[in-house]
Protein backbone atom coordinates (compact mmCIF):
# COMPACT_ATOMS: atom_id res chain seq x y z
CA UNK A 1 0.00 0.00 0.00
CA UNK A 2 1.00 3.59 -0.58
CA UNK A 3 2.97 5.02 2.30
CA UNK A 4 0.93 7.33 4.45
CA UNK A 5 1.79 8.84 7.84
CA UNK A 6 -1.61 7.66 9.06
CA UNK A 7 -1.41 4.08 7.71
CA UNK A 8 -1.48 1.21 10.18
CA UNK A 9 -1.65 -2.57 9.99
CA UNK A 10 -3.88 -4.29 12.55
CA UNK A 11 -3.70 -8.10 12.76
CA UNK A 12 -2.47 -8.23 9.17
CA UNK A 13 -5.21 -5.94 7.83
CA UNK A 14 -4.13 -2.68 6.18
CA UNK A 15 -5.89 0.47 7.32
CA UNK A 16 -5.02 3.63 5.41
CA UNK A 17 -5.75 5.59 8.57
CA UNK A 18 -6.77 4.61 12.11
CA UNK A 19 -10.29 6.05 11.94
CA UNK A 20 -13.10 3.49 11.95
CA UNK A 21 -16.80 4.28 12.24
CA UNK A 22 -18.33 2.50 15.23
CA UNK A 23 -20.97 -0.18 15.08
CA UNK A 24 -24.56 0.98 15.33
CA UNK A 25 -23.91 4.56 14.24
CA UNK A 26 -23.10 4.04 10.56
CA UNK A 27 -25.50 1.25 9.53
CA UNK A 28 -23.87 -0.45 6.50
CA UNK A 29 -22.32 2.73 5.10
CA UNK A 30 -24.84 3.52 2.38
CA UNK A 31 -26.58 6.49 4.06
CA UNK A 32 -23.35 8.31 4.91
CA UNK A 33 -21.95 7.68 1.42
CA UNK A 34 -24.50 10.23 0.16
CA UNK A 35 -22.91 12.91 2.36
CA UNK A 36 -19.17 12.22 2.01
CA UNK A 37 -16.72 9.92 0.27
CA UNK A 38 -16.53 6.93 2.63
CA UNK A 39 -13.53 5.59 0.68
CA UNK A 40 -11.64 8.01 2.90
CA UNK A 41 -12.33 6.00 6.08
CA UNK A 42 -9.81 3.59 7.56
CA UNK A 43 -12.57 1.16 8.36
CA UNK A 44 -16.28 0.67 8.94
CA UNK A 45 -17.60 -1.45 11.79
CA UNK A 46 -21.08 -2.31 10.62
CA UNK A 47 -24.32 -2.37 12.60
CA UNK A 48 -24.42 -5.45 14.86
CA UNK A 49 -25.50 -8.45 12.80
CA UNK A 50 -27.36 -11.46 14.22
CA UNK A 51 -28.21 -14.87 12.77
CA UNK A 52 -31.87 -13.98 12.14
CA UNK A 53 -33.52 -10.63 11.53
CA UNK A 54 -34.21 -8.59 14.68
CA UNK A 55 -36.81 -5.87 15.22
CA UNK A 56 -35.03 -4.26 18.18
CA UNK A 57 -36.69 -2.56 21.14
CA UNK A 58 -39.83 -0.40 21.11
CA UNK A 59 -39.35 3.40 21.00
CA UNK A 60 -38.41 5.90 22.24
CA UNK A 61 -34.92 4.48 21.81
CA UNK A 62 -32.89 7.65 22.30
CA UNK A 63 -32.57 10.34 24.95
CA UNK A 64 -30.13 13.17 25.48
CA UNK A 65 -28.14 13.71 28.65
CA UNK A 66 -25.50 16.31 29.48
CA UNK A 67 -22.78 15.84 26.86
CA UNK A 68 -24.07 12.41 26.01
CA UNK A 69 -26.65 10.27 24.27
CA UNK A 70 -28.54 7.27 25.67
CA UNK A 71 -29.77 4.61 23.28
CA UNK A 72 -31.66 1.36 23.51
CA UNK A 73 -31.96 0.21 19.90
CA UNK A 74 -31.53 -3.44 20.82
CA UNK A 75 -29.66 -4.71 17.74
CA UNK A 76 -32.30 -4.13 15.05
CA UNK A 77 -30.78 -5.62 11.89
CA UNK A 78 -31.83 -7.62 8.82
CA UNK A 79 -29.93 -10.82 9.75
CA UNK A 80 -26.64 -12.18 8.43
CA UNK A 81 -27.88 -13.55 5.08
CA UNK A 82 -29.52 -10.27 4.05
CA UNK A 83 -26.38 -8.47 5.20
CA UNK A 84 -24.15 -10.67 3.04
CA UNK A 85 -26.41 -10.56 -0.02
CA UNK A 86 -27.73 -6.99 0.03
CA UNK A 87 -25.28 -4.84 1.98
CA UNK A 88 -21.82 -6.40 1.85
CA UNK A 89 -21.29 -5.95 -1.93
CA UNK A 90 -21.67 -2.17 -1.54
CA UNK A 91 -19.26 -2.10 1.41
CA UNK A 92 -16.71 -4.20 -0.47
CA UNK A 93 -16.82 -1.79 -3.40
CA UNK A 94 -15.42 0.83 -1.02
CA UNK A 95 -11.83 1.26 0.06
CA UNK A 96 -12.42 1.03 3.82
CA UNK A 97 -11.71 -2.14 5.80
CA UNK A 98 -15.00 -3.90 6.63
CA UNK A 99 -15.40 -5.04 10.22
CA UNK A 100 -18.53 -7.05 10.95
CA UNK A 101 -19.88 -6.67 14.44
CA UNK A 102 -21.68 -9.91 15.43
CA UNK A 103 -24.12 -10.64 18.25
CA UNK A 104 -26.16 -13.62 19.36
CA UNK A 105 -28.22 -15.26 22.08
CA UNK A 106 -26.02 -18.28 22.48
CA UNK A 107 -22.40 -19.28 22.01
CA UNK A 108 -23.42 -21.33 18.97
CA UNK A 109 -24.99 -18.22 17.37
CA UNK A 110 -21.64 -16.42 17.63
CA UNK A 111 -19.79 -19.47 16.26
CA UNK A 112 -22.23 -19.79 13.36
CA UNK A 113 -21.85 -16.12 12.44
CA UNK A 114 -18.04 -16.27 12.56
CA UNK A 115 -18.02 -19.35 10.35
CA UNK A 116 -20.55 -17.89 7.92
CA UNK A 117 -18.65 -14.61 7.57
CA UNK A 118 -15.29 -16.39 7.22
CA UNK A 119 -16.39 -17.41 3.74
CA UNK A 120 -16.95 -13.79 2.66
CA UNK A 121 -14.69 -10.88 1.82
CA UNK A 122 -14.99 -9.08 5.16
CA UNK A 123 -11.74 -7.86 6.75
CA UNK A 124 -12.35 -8.59 10.43
CA UNK A 125 -14.98 -9.78 12.87
CA UNK A 126 -15.88 -7.85 16.02
CA UNK A 127 -17.38 -9.99 18.75
CA UNK A 128 -20.09 -7.94 20.42
CA UNK A 129 -20.39 -9.35 23.92
CA UNK A 130 -21.04 -5.95 25.41
CA UNK A 131 -24.45 -4.70 24.22
CA UNK A 132 -26.40 -3.49 27.27
CA UNK A 133 -29.72 -3.34 25.39
CA UNK A 134 -30.66 -6.97 24.79
CA UNK A 135 -32.01 -9.41 27.35
CA UNK A 136 -30.24 -12.53 26.21
CA UNK A 137 -26.67 -12.92 24.99
CA UNK A 138 -24.82 -9.68 24.50
CA UNK A 139 -23.53 -8.55 27.83
CA UNK A 140 -24.29 -11.95 29.41
CA UNK A 141 -21.06 -13.23 27.83
CA UNK A 142 -19.06 -10.08 28.42
CA UNK A 143 -18.99 -9.55 32.17
CA UNK A 144 -16.91 -12.37 33.66
CA UNK A 145 -13.40 -13.27 32.51
CA UNK A 146 -14.08 -17.03 32.29
CA UNK A 147 -17.07 -16.66 29.93
CA UNK A 148 -15.17 -14.08 27.84
CA UNK A 149 -12.23 -16.45 27.49
CA UNK A 150 -14.36 -19.45 26.58
CA UNK A 151 -16.58 -17.70 23.98
CA UNK A 152 -13.51 -16.05 22.44
CA UNK A 153 -11.79 -19.45 22.17
CA UNK A 154 -14.82 -21.14 20.59
CA UNK A 155 -15.43 -18.35 18.08
CA UNK A 156 -11.74 -18.04 17.24
CA UNK A 157 -11.64 -21.77 16.35
CA UNK A 158 -14.28 -21.16 13.66
CA UNK A 159 -13.14 -17.79 12.40
CA UNK A 160 -10.76 -17.45 9.48
CA UNK A 161 -10.87 -13.69 9.98
CA UNK A 162 -8.97 -11.70 12.62
CA UNK A 163 -11.15 -11.51 15.72
CA UNK A 164 -11.69 -8.33 17.72
CA UNK A 165 -13.44 -8.70 21.08
CA UNK A 166 -15.51 -5.62 21.99
CA UNK A 167 -15.41 -5.03 25.72
CA UNK A 168 -18.00 -3.57 28.07
CA UNK A 169 -17.21 -0.90 30.65
CA UNK A 170 -20.02 -2.24 32.87
CA UNK A 171 -17.71 -4.71 34.61
CA UNK A 172 -15.56 -5.11 37.72
CA UNK A 173 -12.17 -5.04 36.00
CA UNK A 174 -11.90 -4.37 32.27
CA UNK A 175 -8.14 -5.11 32.23
CA UNK A 176 -8.79 -8.61 33.53
CA UNK A 177 -11.49 -9.08 30.87
CA UNK A 178 -9.09 -7.90 28.16
CA UNK A 179 -6.52 -10.45 29.37
CA UNK A 180 -9.22 -13.13 29.27
CA UNK A 181 -9.96 -12.23 25.63
CA UNK A 182 -6.23 -12.35 24.85
CA UNK A 183 -5.88 -15.78 26.51
CA UNK A 184 -8.93 -16.93 24.53
CA UNK A 185 -7.13 -16.06 21.31
CA UNK A 186 -8.51 -12.63 20.43
CA UNK A 187 -6.42 -10.82 17.81
CA UNK A 188 -7.44 -7.41 19.15
CA UNK A 189 -9.82 -5.77 21.61
CA UNK A 190 -12.08 -2.78 21.08
CA UNK A 191 -13.32 -0.63 23.94
CA UNK A 192 -15.48 0.78 25.33
CA UNK A 193 -19.03 -0.15 24.44
CA UNK A 194 -21.69 2.10 26.01
CA UNK A 195 -21.99 2.72 29.74
CA UNK A 196 -25.30 1.63 31.22
CA UNK A 197 -27.35 4.73 32.01
CA UNK A 198 -30.81 6.15 32.52
CA UNK A 199 -32.67 9.42 32.12
CA UNK A 200 -35.88 10.42 33.91
CA UNK A 201 -38.39 13.21 33.25
CA UNK A 202 -39.29 14.87 36.56
CA UNK A 203 -42.55 16.32 35.17
CA UNK A 204 -43.99 13.16 33.64
CA UNK A 205 -42.20 10.94 36.23
CA UNK A 206 -41.31 8.57 33.41
CA UNK A 207 -38.05 7.22 32.06
CA UNK A 208 -37.06 8.86 28.75
CA UNK A 209 -36.35 5.47 27.17
CA UNK A 210 -39.10 2.90 26.71
CA UNK A 211 -36.51 0.29 27.68
CA UNK A 212 -35.98 2.29 30.94
CA UNK A 213 -32.18 1.91 30.84
CA UNK A 214 -29.87 2.22 27.87
CA UNK A 215 -26.26 2.70 26.83
CA UNK A 216 -24.60 6.08 27.33
CA UNK A 217 -22.20 7.33 24.67
CA UNK A 218 -20.69 10.62 23.54
CA UNK A 219 -18.27 13.11 25.10
CA UNK A 220 -19.71 12.43 28.57
CA UNK A 221 -18.01 9.01 28.64
CA UNK A 222 -14.63 9.98 27.15
CA UNK A 223 -12.76 10.15 30.49
CA UNK A 224 -14.05 6.67 31.40
CA UNK A 225 -12.98 5.32 28.01
CA UNK A 226 -9.50 6.88 28.18
CA UNK A 227 -8.87 5.41 31.62
CA UNK A 228 -9.99 1.97 30.47
CA UNK A 229 -7.88 2.06 27.30
CA UNK A 230 -4.87 3.00 29.42
CA UNK A 231 -5.58 0.17 31.92
CA UNK A 232 -5.99 -2.36 29.11
CA UNK A 233 -2.88 -1.11 27.30
CA UNK A 234 -0.93 -1.93 30.42
CA UNK A 235 -2.47 -5.40 30.63
CA UNK A 236 -2.36 -6.92 27.12
CA UNK A 237 -0.06 -7.16 24.11
CA UNK A 238 -2.73 -7.37 21.38
CA UNK A 239 -3.81 -4.17 19.56
CA UNK A 240 -6.47 -1.95 21.10
CA UNK A 241 -9.14 -0.09 19.17
CA UNK A 242 -10.24 2.75 21.43
CA UNK A 243 -13.59 4.52 21.45
CA UNK A 244 -15.87 6.58 23.64
CA UNK A 245 -16.87 10.16 22.90
CA UNK A 246 -14.35 10.87 20.15
CA UNK A 247 -15.47 14.05 18.36
CA UNK A 248 -12.19 15.63 17.18
CA UNK A 249 -8.71 14.67 15.97
CA UNK A 250 -7.32 15.68 19.35
CA UNK A 251 -9.70 13.25 21.04
CA UNK A 252 -8.39 10.50 18.75
CA UNK A 253 -4.78 11.43 19.56
CA UNK A 254 -5.56 11.19 23.29
CA UNK A 255 -6.71 7.57 22.81
CA UNK A 256 -3.59 6.75 20.78
CA UNK A 257 -1.39 8.26 23.51
CA UNK A 258 -3.18 5.96 25.97
CA UNK A 259 -2.28 2.95 23.86
CA UNK A 260 -4.91 2.61 21.14
CA UNK A 261 -3.68 1.51 17.69
CA UNK A 262 -6.86 2.76 16.05
CA UNK A 263 -10.04 4.52 17.12
CA UNK A 264 -13.73 4.22 16.44
CA UNK A 265 -16.04 7.19 16.05
CA UNK A 266 -19.65 6.53 17.00
CA UNK A 267 -21.92 9.20 18.46
CA UNK A 268 -19.82 11.82 16.66
CA UNK A 269 -21.32 10.59 13.37
CA UNK A 270 -24.80 11.45 14.67
CA UNK A 271 -23.85 14.95 15.83
CA UNK A 272 -22.23 15.81 12.51
CA UNK A 273 -22.16 13.34 9.62
CA UNK A 274 -18.74 14.65 8.61
CA UNK A 275 -17.10 14.00 12.00
CA UNK A 276 -15.04 10.94 10.97
CA UNK A 277 -13.90 12.69 7.79
CA UNK A 278 -12.91 15.81 9.75
CA UNK A 279 -10.97 13.69 12.25
CA UNK A 280 -8.92 12.13 9.44
CA UNK A 281 -8.04 15.62 8.12
CA UNK A 282 -7.19 16.73 11.65
CA UNK A 283 -4.91 13.74 12.25
CA UNK A 284 -3.02 14.55 9.06
CA UNK A 285 -2.45 18.08 10.35
CA UNK A 286 -1.37 16.75 13.75
CA UNK A 287 1.23 14.49 12.17
CA UNK A 288 2.60 17.38 10.10
CA UNK A 289 2.64 19.83 12.98
CA UNK A 290 4.43 17.36 15.25
CA UNK A 291 6.77 16.17 12.48
CA UNK A 292 5.88 12.50 12.93
CA UNK A 293 6.84 9.94 10.29
CA UNK A 294 3.79 7.91 11.28
CA UNK A 295 1.10 8.57 13.84
CA UNK A 296 1.88 5.20 15.46
CA UNK A 297 5.11 6.70 16.82
CA UNK A 298 3.12 8.21 19.66
CA UNK A 299 1.08 5.11 20.45
CA UNK A 300 1.14 4.56 24.22
CA UNK A 301 3.61 7.42 24.61
CA UNK A 302 1.68 9.19 27.32
CA UNK A 303 4.21 11.32 29.18
CA UNK A 304 4.25 10.47 32.84
CA UNK A 305 6.67 11.89 35.44
CA UNK B 1 -29.64 14.74 0.87
CA UNK B 2 -26.90 17.26 1.44
CA UNK B 3 -24.73 18.66 4.24
CA UNK B 4 -24.84 22.46 4.11
CA UNK B 5 -24.43 25.68 6.07
CA UNK B 6 -27.51 27.83 6.57
CA UNK B 7 -27.92 31.54 7.19
CA UNK B 8 -30.80 32.94 9.23
CA UNK B 9 -32.65 35.52 7.14
CA UNK B 10 -35.63 36.10 9.45
CA UNK B 11 -36.39 35.03 12.98
CA UNK B 12 -39.83 35.96 14.33
CA UNK B 13 -42.08 34.89 17.19
CA UNK B 14 -45.34 33.69 15.62
CA UNK B 15 -47.17 32.92 18.84
CA UNK B 16 -46.18 32.52 22.46
CA UNK B 17 -43.03 30.36 22.48
CA UNK B 18 -43.37 29.49 18.78
CA UNK B 19 -40.67 30.72 16.39
CA UNK B 20 -40.63 31.04 12.62
CA UNK B 21 -37.27 31.16 10.89
CA UNK B 22 -36.41 31.82 7.27
CA UNK B 23 -33.17 30.11 6.31
CA UNK B 24 -30.97 30.65 3.28
CA UNK B 25 -28.54 28.28 1.61
CA UNK B 26 -26.62 29.10 -1.58
CA UNK B 27 -27.42 25.71 -3.13
CA UNK B 28 -30.61 24.09 -1.89
CA UNK B 29 -31.22 20.49 -2.95
CA UNK B 30 -34.60 19.35 -4.29
CA UNK B 31 -37.47 19.39 -1.83
CA UNK B 32 -40.54 17.19 -1.45
CA UNK B 33 -43.36 18.54 0.78
CA UNK B 34 -43.26 16.88 4.20
CA UNK B 35 -39.49 16.50 4.26
CA UNK B 36 -37.50 17.90 7.19
CA UNK B 37 -34.13 19.41 8.03
CA UNK B 38 -31.70 18.39 10.77
CA UNK B 39 -30.18 21.48 12.38
CA UNK B 40 -27.01 21.56 14.47
CA UNK B 41 -27.22 23.08 17.94
CA UNK B 42 -23.43 23.25 18.21
CA UNK B 43 -22.57 21.93 21.64
CA UNK B 44 -24.85 24.27 23.51
CA UNK B 45 -24.83 23.65 27.25
CA UNK B 46 -24.14 19.96 26.83
CA UNK B 47 -26.74 19.43 24.10
CA UNK B 48 -25.33 17.54 21.13
CA UNK B 49 -27.95 16.02 18.86
CA UNK B 50 -29.27 17.91 15.86
CA UNK B 51 -32.91 19.07 15.88
CA UNK B 52 -35.14 17.61 13.15
CA UNK B 53 -37.70 20.24 12.07
CA UNK B 54 -40.24 20.12 9.24
CA UNK B 55 -40.40 22.67 6.44
CA UNK B 56 -43.28 25.18 6.27
CA UNK B 57 -42.49 27.01 3.04
CA UNK B 58 -39.94 26.40 0.33
CA UNK B 59 -38.81 29.07 -2.11
CA UNK B 60 -36.47 27.80 -4.84
CA UNK B 61 -36.15 31.23 -6.49
CA UNK B 62 -34.96 32.83 -3.24
CA UNK B 63 -33.02 29.70 -2.23
CA UNK B 64 -34.74 29.90 1.16
CA UNK B 65 -37.12 27.87 3.24
CA UNK B 66 -39.05 28.48 6.44
CA UNK B 67 -39.39 26.36 9.56
CA UNK B 68 -41.64 26.72 12.59
CA UNK B 69 -40.83 25.24 15.99
CA UNK B 70 -41.78 25.54 19.62
CA UNK B 71 -39.12 26.57 22.13
CA UNK B 72 -39.20 23.69 24.59
CA UNK B 73 -35.71 22.82 25.78
CA UNK B 74 -32.07 23.83 25.47
CA UNK B 75 -31.74 22.87 21.79
CA UNK B 76 -34.74 24.86 20.57
CA UNK B 77 -33.79 27.75 22.89
CA UNK B 78 -30.40 27.86 21.19
CA UNK B 79 -31.98 27.78 17.73
CA UNK B 80 -34.50 30.51 18.61
CA UNK B 81 -31.64 32.90 19.42
CA UNK B 82 -29.74 32.34 16.18
CA UNK B 83 -28.97 35.29 13.95
CA UNK B 84 -26.86 35.24 10.78
CA UNK B 85 -25.02 31.99 9.91
CA UNK B 86 -23.37 29.45 9.47
CA UNK B 87 -25.50 26.70 10.93
CA UNK B 88 -24.50 23.18 9.89
CA UNK B 89 -27.52 21.22 8.71
CA UNK B 90 -28.48 18.16 6.70
CA UNK B 91 -31.34 18.57 4.25
CA UNK B 92 -33.85 17.62 2.92
CA UNK B 93 -34.62 14.39 4.75
CA UNK B 94 -37.33 11.74 4.78
CA UNK B 95 -39.84 10.62 2.15
CA UNK B 96 -42.45 13.41 2.31
CA UNK B 97 -45.99 13.59 0.91
CA UNK B 98 -46.45 12.68 -2.74
CA UNK B 99 -49.81 13.10 -4.50
CA UNK B 100 -50.76 10.88 -7.41
CA UNK B 101 -51.85 12.54 -10.69
CA UNK B 102 -55.48 11.45 -10.13
CA UNK B 103 -55.76 13.25 -6.79
CA UNK B 104 -58.01 16.32 -7.12
CA UNK B 105 -59.33 16.86 -3.58
CA UNK B 106 -57.19 16.65 -0.47
CA UNK B 107 -58.17 16.95 3.18
CA UNK B 108 -55.35 18.31 5.34
CA UNK B 109 -55.58 17.65 9.07
CA UNK B 110 -53.09 19.40 11.34
CA UNK B 111 -52.66 19.44 15.08
CA UNK B 112 -50.57 22.22 16.69
CA UNK B 113 -46.97 22.17 15.50
CA UNK B 114 -47.99 19.49 13.01
CA UNK B 115 -49.72 22.12 10.83
CA UNK B 116 -46.69 23.79 9.12
CA UNK B 117 -45.47 20.85 6.96
CA UNK B 118 -48.97 20.49 5.46
CA UNK B 119 -48.65 23.98 3.98
CA UNK B 120 -45.69 22.85 1.89
CA UNK B 121 -48.07 20.38 0.18
CA UNK B 122 -50.41 23.20 -0.82
CA UNK B 123 -47.47 25.24 -2.13
CA UNK B 124 -46.45 22.46 -4.47
CA UNK B 125 -49.81 21.19 -5.75
CA UNK B 126 -52.13 24.23 -5.67
CA UNK B 127 -50.98 25.41 -9.12
CA UNK B 128 -51.91 22.08 -10.70
CA UNK B 129 -55.54 22.54 -9.65
CA UNK B 130 -55.68 20.33 -6.54
CA UNK B 131 -58.30 21.57 -4.06
CA UNK B 132 -57.49 21.60 -0.36
CA UNK B 133 -59.94 21.30 2.55
CA UNK B 134 -58.03 22.14 5.69
CA UNK B 135 -58.69 21.27 9.34
CA UNK B 136 -56.39 22.77 11.96
CA UNK B 137 -56.60 22.04 15.68
CA UNK B 138 -54.81 23.95 18.45
CA UNK B 139 -54.84 23.89 22.24
CA UNK B 140 -55.90 27.55 22.32
CA UNK B 141 -55.84 30.79 20.32
CA UNK B 142 -52.49 31.79 21.84
CA UNK B 143 -50.90 28.73 20.19
CA UNK B 144 -52.64 29.06 16.81
CA UNK B 145 -50.25 29.38 13.85
CA UNK B 146 -50.37 29.67 10.06
CA UNK B 147 -54.16 30.18 10.04
CA UNK B 148 -54.12 33.09 7.54
CA UNK B 149 -51.89 31.28 5.05
CA UNK B 150 -54.03 28.14 5.13
CA UNK B 151 -57.20 30.22 4.96
CA UNK B 152 -56.09 31.91 1.71
CA UNK B 153 -54.99 28.69 0.04
CA UNK B 154 -57.83 26.35 1.05
CA UNK B 155 -61.31 25.85 -0.42
CA UNK B 156 -62.48 25.65 3.15
CA UNK B 157 -60.68 26.05 6.46
CA UNK B 158 -61.97 24.74 9.78
CA UNK B 159 -60.22 25.60 13.04
CA UNK B 160 -60.92 24.09 16.44
CA UNK B 161 -59.33 24.66 19.83
CA UNK B 162 -59.37 22.59 23.00
CA UNK B 163 -60.61 25.58 25.01
CA UNK B 164 -62.88 27.22 22.41
CA UNK B 165 -60.80 30.42 22.29
CA UNK B 166 -60.60 30.19 18.49
CA UNK B 167 -63.10 28.41 16.24
CA UNK B 168 -65.25 25.65 17.62
CA UNK B 169 -64.41 24.00 20.95
CA UNK B 170 -63.81 20.51 19.66
CA UNK B 171 -61.17 18.07 18.54
CA UNK B 172 -60.18 18.62 14.93
CA UNK B 173 -60.90 15.01 14.00
CA UNK B 174 -64.53 15.47 15.13
CA UNK B 175 -64.82 18.55 12.94
CA UNK B 176 -63.44 16.57 10.00
CA UNK B 177 -65.84 13.69 10.67
CA UNK B 178 -68.84 16.00 10.11
CA UNK B 179 -67.48 17.00 6.68
CA UNK B 180 -66.28 13.68 5.29
CA UNK B 181 -69.26 12.95 3.03
CA UNK B 182 -69.72 16.55 1.89
CA UNK B 183 -66.04 16.97 1.01
CA UNK B 184 -65.35 13.38 -0.06
CA UNK B 185 -61.57 13.83 -0.44
CA UNK B 186 -59.45 11.51 -2.60
CA UNK B 187 -56.78 11.45 0.06
CA UNK B 188 -56.24 12.61 3.66
CA UNK B 189 -52.87 13.98 4.81
CA UNK B 190 -52.31 14.54 8.52
CA UNK B 191 -49.63 15.71 10.90
CA UNK B 192 -50.03 16.12 14.64
CA UNK B 193 -49.87 14.33 17.97
CA UNK B 194 -50.43 10.57 18.37
CA UNK B 195 -53.92 10.94 19.97
CA UNK B 196 -55.00 12.79 16.80
CA UNK B 197 -53.78 9.90 14.64
CA UNK B 198 -55.63 7.43 16.89
CA UNK B 199 -58.85 9.42 16.52
CA UNK B 200 -58.33 9.56 12.76
CA UNK B 201 -57.80 5.81 12.60
CA UNK B 202 -60.98 5.30 14.65
CA UNK B 203 -62.97 7.24 12.00
CA UNK B 204 -62.29 4.33 9.67
CA UNK B 205 -63.01 6.51 6.63
CA UNK B 206 -61.85 4.09 3.96
CA UNK B 207 -60.08 7.05 2.30
CA UNK B 208 -56.32 6.63 1.72
CA UNK B 209 -54.72 8.44 4.68
CA UNK B 210 -51.08 9.34 5.11
CA UNK B 211 -49.66 10.65 8.38
CA UNK B 212 -46.38 12.39 9.12
CA UNK B 213 -45.06 10.92 12.35
CA UNK B 214 -42.54 12.17 14.89
CA UNK B 215 -39.89 10.47 17.00
CA UNK B 216 -36.75 11.50 18.87
CA UNK B 217 -33.98 11.12 16.31
CA UNK B 218 -30.25 10.45 16.23
CA UNK B 219 -28.52 10.83 12.87
CA UNK B 220 -31.65 11.78 10.89
CA UNK B 221 -30.31 9.99 7.78
CA UNK B 222 -31.28 6.38 8.46
CA UNK B 223 -28.08 4.98 9.92
CA UNK B 224 -28.65 4.73 13.68
CA UNK B 225 -32.12 3.15 13.90
CA UNK B 226 -33.23 5.05 17.01
CA UNK B 227 -36.30 6.84 15.55
CA UNK B 228 -38.47 3.79 15.25
CA UNK B 229 -42.11 3.54 14.18
CA UNK B 230 -43.96 0.27 14.77
CA UNK B 231 -45.75 -0.84 11.59
CA UNK B 232 -47.47 -3.97 10.30
CA UNK B 233 -44.26 -4.77 8.41
CA UNK B 234 -42.02 -4.32 11.49
CA UNK B 235 -40.10 -1.45 13.03
CA UNK B 236 -39.37 1.21 10.41
CA UNK B 237 -37.13 4.28 10.53
CA UNK B 238 -39.13 7.52 10.91
CA UNK B 239 -36.30 9.61 9.38
CA UNK B 240 -35.88 7.58 6.19
CA UNK B 241 -38.76 5.12 5.68
CA UNK B 242 -40.99 7.98 6.96
CA UNK B 243 -41.80 10.43 8.38
CA UNK B 244 -44.87 9.86 6.17
CA UNK B 245 -46.53 6.47 6.55
CA UNK B 246 -49.84 5.04 5.41
CA UNK B 247 -52.12 5.29 8.47
CA UNK B 248 -53.37 1.72 8.04
CA UNK B 249 -49.77 0.42 8.28
CA UNK B 250 -48.87 2.20 11.52
CA UNK B 251 -49.41 0.54 14.88
CA UNK B 252 -50.46 3.41 17.16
Amino acid sequence: MIYSPLAVKICGVDFKNPVITASGTFAFGFEFSKLFDIDKLGGISVKGVTREKREGNPGPRIAETYGGVLNSVGLQNPGVEVFINNFLPFLQSKKAAVIVNIAGNTESDYCYLAERLSGTGVSMIELNISCPNVKEGGLAFGVKPDTIQSITREVKKRSKKPLIVKLSPNVADIAENARAAEYGGADAVSLINTVRGMAVDADTRRPLLKNITGGLSGPAIKPIALAMVWQVYNAVKIPIIGMGGIMTANDAVEFILCGATAVQVGTGNLINPLTASNIIDGLRKYVEKNKLGNLQEIRGKLLID
Amino acid sequence: MKEVFLNVRENTELAKGIVKMKLYCSSLPEFTPGQFVNLSVGNFDGVLLRRPISVYKFNAAESTFEIIFEVKGKGTTFLSRLKGGNIPATLFLGNGFELGANVKKVALIGGGLGCPPLYSVIEKYKASGVKFYTYLGFSSESKAICVDDFSKASEKLTVTTDDGSLGEKNFITNAFKKDIFAVNPDVVLACGPTPMFKALKALNTGIPTFISTEARMGCGIGACYVCTCATLTGNRRVCTDGPVFNLKEVIL
